[in-house]
C-alpha cells in the first residue's frame, strides 16, 4: 500500500527552510543549464532557419563556404542558361551572383574587432530570398557606395547604423537602410551591390551563385545538373543543407552547457542527499511507526523518493521561470565555419524546458535514492525506540 | 591551534553529511578551476617564448592578402631582423571533422626558423625540409597525434585555395615542453606555383632586434602602406591571437557569470548542511558557553569547521580539475583554443581561495546564530 502523497507535501512545509534551500539550489542549476542551452539553441536556429527550400548555393568544390569560394563570371553566364531555374515576372532567370567578403569591424560596446560578412548581391538576390525585409530607410542604389545593414549588426557594430558612413575595402559606404532576415544567418550581414563589392575589394570573380529552382521537387535534379556540368566544375547544394552543415558551430557551446550542467548537477545531488538524509533522520520515529502500521519497505522507499523528486521538480519549475528573461537576448559569436560573426538570440523552446525538468527530476531521483533506501531498511524496533 | 583537534573531530561527527558536503563543494570547485583553465588557455598564446620579439603584419580583413612586394619594403624598416611570409592554408586532412583540424601554414622555408627562433629542429631535418619543394615539418606533438613519421606523405585538400598539396614529412620541431601541439608548415613556393603565382601573402611574421622597437616598427610599417590599395595592420603576436578570441564574443562574460552562479549555488548547499549541523549542536553550544567559552570563540570554531570542510572539497576539486585537464579526451582537446588547457598554480590558488570563501559564507549565519545562543534556552531544549 502506498503512503499518501499528502504526507510528503506536509513534510516539505514543516521543514520549509531546508526544503527552500534545496529547491533554490536546484533552481539555479536548472537555470544555468537552460541559459547555456538556449545559447546553443539560438545559434542552431539561426543557421537552420536560413535558406529557402527552392534555393541552391553554387560554390567551388571543397571550398565549404562562400567566403573561401570563387566562381568565374563566365560560369555565372553559363549557369543562367541552364534549364530548371525559376524565372521572374520579366522572364529573367532567378540567379544571383554574389561576393561574400569578411571585414574586421569593432563592436560598439567593447571596441574589439570581429569579422563581419559583407555580401554583394545581384538584383535577383532579393527575389530569391523573400525572408529579407527592409525595415528602415530604403534600398541601396548601385554604383554610388550605398549599403544596407541588418538591424542586429547595426545595433552591435560601430558605424553600421542608419545614415552612418563606413569604410569597407577601398571606399566609403553610406548605410541607407536596415533589414531584418527573420533570425537567419543573413541577420549578421551587410548587403550591397555585387559589382560595387567587386570593385571595392578588387575581386574579379564572384564567390558564389545562388539560384532558385522551379520548385522544391526539381531542386535536387537542378543541383545535380549543375554539379555534373563539366564546363563549370562547381559544387551545388540546397541552401538549407549548406547552412545546416554550419550548425556544428554550436557544438562547443552545447558541450560546455552539458558539461557545466552535469558537474553542477552532481554537486546539487550531493546537496539534495544531505537534505534528504536529514529529513529521514528527523523522522526516524515516524518511519518506525509507519512500518509498525504495516506499510512495506517498498512503500517507505517510494514515498521518500517521491518527496525528493517533488523538491527537485519545484526547483526545476522555478529554474525555468528564472531563465525565461534570457530568452530573446541578442548576442553573437564567431561561426567557426566561416570565421565571421553570427548574430543570434538566446532561444528557450518548450523542448528545452521539458529536458530541464527531466534533468531536475533525475537530480531528485539520484539525490533521494540512497537516503530513501536508508529509511526503508531501518529496523522497526530501533526506529521506534529512537527519541 | 589547540582547538584544531576539536574542529577536526566535530567535522567528522556526521561523516556522511561532511562527505556529501565535501563532494558537492569539490564539484563546484572542479568546475570553477576548469572554467578558469579554459579562460587561461584562450590567452596563453601570449606566453609563447619569443612572442615578445615577434610582430604580425596583416590586412585589416583577414580574408584579404598583401602583395609579395611588401616583403622587401618591410625588411628595410629599422629594427626588423627577419621577415617570413606565412599564409593560413586551412585545408582538410582526411575528413572535415574536428579531430582532424590543425594549423597549416605555407611559408617561406628559408626564413621560417629565423623568425620562429624558438623552434628546435635538428640541422639535418631542417636542411631536408628547406631543400625539397614538397617537404613539410610538423610540431612533434602534432606528428605523434596523427602517427606521422619522417617520410610519410600527408595529403591536404584545399578549402581556401583550389590546391590539394601532397606533402612529405621531413622533420619535426619542438618548443617548450608544455606548449601546444604546433602546426604543419610547408613551402610557399609549392602552393604559389600551383595557384599560378598570385603573389599573395596573408601575414608577414617579423622578428625584431629588441622588444623595445615594437611600437616604432608597428607604426612605420602601417604608415608605409596606409594609402595603398592594401593597407596593413601590424600588431604583436599576442594581440593577433587575442583578436581571434575576442571574435568568440562575450565568452568571458558567459564563463564568469556561470562561475559566479556555481559558487553561489554551492555556497547555498554547504550553508544548508552547516545550518543542519549547527541546529543539532544547539544544546552543546550552550554547554560550551556555560563552561566559559566566549561567543567569539564559538563563532570561530563553527566557522573554522565549515572552512575546513570547504577546503577539503576545494583541494579535491582542484586536484580533479588538474587531473581532468591533463586527461582530457583528445577529441575535446581538438576544439579550437583548448589545446593549451592546463590548471596553473594561479588557478589552483584562486580555486582554493574560492573554497575558503564558500566555507566562510556557508558557515557565517549558523556560526553567528550559535554565538548568540542564550545559555538558558540552549540548556532548556530537549534534543
Amino acid at each position: 500500500m502506498a503512503i499518501p502523497l499528502k504526507y510528503n507535501l506536509r513534510n516539505l512545509v514543516v521543514r520549509r527552510v531546508s526544503t527552500l534551500m534545496t529547491v533554490f539550489t536546484i533552481a539555479l542549476v536548472v537555470a544555468v543549464f537552460i541559459a547555456i542551452m538556449a545559447l546553443a539553441n539560438g545559434l542552431n536556429a539561426a543557421l537552420v532557419s536560413t535558406g529557402t527550400p527552392e534555393n541552391i548555393v553554387i560554390i567551388r568544390p571543397s571550398s565549404q563556404t562562400e567566403v573561401n569560394s570563387q566562381v568565374t563570371r563566365e560560369a555565372f553566364q553559363l549557369i543562367q542558361t541552364l534549364p530548371g531555374i525559376a524565372r521572374d515576372t520579366q522572364g529573367k532567370p532567378m540567379a544571383s551572383a554574389e561576393i561574400a567578403v569578411l571585414v574586421n569591424l569593432p563592436r560598439r560596446d567593447t571596441g574589439e574587432a570581429t569579422n563581419v560578412t559583407v555580401r554583394g548581391v545581384s538584383d535577383a538576390g532579393f527575389a530569391i530570398r523573400p525572408l529579407i525585409k527592409l525595415v528602415e530607410g530604403r534600398m541601396f542604389r548601385p554604383g554610388i557606395g550605398e549599403a544596407i545593414a541588418s538591424r542586429k549588426i547595426a545595433e552591435r557594430f560601430s558605424s553600421t547604423g542608419m545614415g552612418e558612413v563606413i569604410r569597407l575595402g577601398r571606399r566609403d559606404w553610406t548605410v541607407v537602410g536596415l533589414f531584418e532576415a527573420g533570425g537567419s544567418a543573413f541577420d549578421s550581414e551587410i548587403w550591397t551591390e555585387v559589382n560595387d563589392v567587386a570593385d571595392a575589394f578588387e575581386r574579379t570573380n564572384y564567390s558564389s551563385v545562388m539560384v532558385r529552382a522551379d520548385s522544391v521537387a526539381t531542386r535536387d535534379s537542378l543541383a545535380n545538373r549543375i554539379a555534373a556540368e563539366q564546363r563549370l566544375n562547381l559544387e551545388a547544394k540546397p541552401e538549407t543543407v549548406y547552412y545546416e552543415e554550419q550548425t556544428s558551430a554550436g557544438a562547443p557551446i552545447r558541450g560546455l552547457g552539458i558539461f557545466v550542467a552535469v558537474v553542477m548537477g552532481f554537486g546539487a545531488c550531493f546537496g539534495g542527499m544531505n537534505t534528504m538524509y536529514a529529513a529521514v533522520a528527523v523522522r526516524t520515529r515516524e518511519i518506525g511507526m509507519l512500518r509498525a502500521l504495516g506499510f512495506s519497505k517498498g512503500s517507505i522507499m517510494t514515498s521518500f523518493v517521491i518527496e525528493s523528486v517533488i523538491i527537485a521538480l519545484i526547483g526545476g519549475v522555478i529554474g525555468c521561470v528564472l531563465a525565461i528573461p534570457v530568452n530573446g537576448i541578442a548576442t553573437g559569436t564567431m561561426n567557426f565555419r566561416t570565421f565571421s560573426e553570427l548574430a543570434f538570440s538566446f532561444r528557450i523552446t518548450p523542448d528545452l524546458m521539458a529536458s530541464a525538468l527531466i534533468f531536475a527530476a533525475v537530480m531528485g531521483l539520484l539525490g533521494g535514492l540512497l537516503p530513501s533506501r536508508f529509511a526503508a531498511r531501518m529496523p522497526i524496533t530501533k526506529a521506534l525506540r529512537e527519541l | 591551534m589547540k582547538y584544531l583537534r576539536l574542529i577536526v573531530k566535530n567535522a567528522g561527527r556526521n561523516k556522511r553529511r561532511s562527505v556529501l558536503t565535501i563532494l558537492s563543494i569539490s564539484a563546484a570547485i572542479f568546475l570553477l578551476a576548469f572554467m578558469q583553465a579554459i579562460m587561461n588557455s584562450f590567452s596563453s598564446a601570449s606566453e609563447l617564448t619569443g612572442a615578445e620579439l615577434r610582430l604580425i603584419v596583416r590586412r585589416n580583413s583577414l580574408a584579404d592578402a598583401m602583395p609579395e612586394s611588401y616583403r622587401e619594403k618591410i625588411a628595410q624598416v629599422p629594427g626588423v631582423v627577419a621577415i617570413c611570409p606565412a599564409n593560413w592554408f586551412g585545408g582538410t586532412y582526411k575528413e572535415d571533422k574536428p579531430q582532424y583540424y590543425f594549423a597549416q601554414f605555407y611559408v617561406d622555408a628559408k626564413t621560417l626558423f629565423d623568425v620562429q627562433s624558438e623552434y628546435q629542429i635538428s640541422p639535418a631535418e631542417k636542411q631536408a625540409f628547406q631543400q625539397e619543394r614538397t617537404a613539410a615539418i610538423a610540431g612533434r606533438k602534432l606528428a605523434a597525434k596523427y602517427g606521422w613519421k619522417i617520410g610519410d606523405v600527408i595529403e591536404l585538400k584545399g578549402t581556401f585555395h583550389p590546391v590539394n598539396p601532397q606533402l612529405t614529412l621531413r622533420g619535426t620541431y619542438t618548443t617548450a615542453a608544455d606548449a601546444p601541439e604546433g602546426g604543419l608548415f610547408f613551402h610557399r613556393e609549392y602552393v604559389e606555383e600551383a595557384l599560378g603565382r598570385p603573389g599573395e601573402v596573408g601575414t608577414f611574421r617579423i622578428k625584431l632586434d629588441s622588444p623595445a622597437s615594437a611600437p616604432g616598427v608597428m607604426d612605420a610599417v602601417d604608415a608605409m602602406f596606409k594609402s595603398s590599395a592594401a593597407p596593413t595592420k601590424t600588431e604583436t603576436e599576442a594581440s593577433f591571437q587575442a583578436s581571434f578570441v575576442s571574435m568568440l564574443g562575450n565568452v568571458k562574460g558567459l564563463i564568469t557569470s556561470v562561475g559566479l552562479v556555481v559558487v553561489f549555488t554551492i555556497s547555498l548547499i554547504a550553508a544548508n548542511a552547516m545550518a543542519m549541523t549547527a541546529r543539532e549542536r544547539f544544546t552543546e553550544v550552550a554547554v560550551m558557553k556555560a563552561l566559559g567559552f566566549r561567543p567569539g570563540l564559538v563563532l570561530g570554531l563553527i566557522l573554522s569547521e565549515s572552512v575546513f570542510i570547504a577546503l577539503i572539497g576545494g583541494v579535491l576539486g582542484t586536484l580533479g580539475a588538474r587531473l581532468g585537464a591533463s586527461a582530457l579526451p583528445s577529441a575535446l582537446r581538438d576544439m579550437i583554443f583548448l589545446q593549451n588547457l592546463r590548471v596553473s598554480p594561479t588557478v589552483i590558488a584562486l580555486s582554493l581561495g574560492a573554497s575558503i570563501l564558500i566555507g566562510l559564507c556557508s558557515g557565517g549565519i549558523p556560526a553567528w546564530s550559535a554565538a548568540r545562543v542564550r545559555i538558558v534556552d540552549g540548556l532548556r531544549r530537549v534534543a
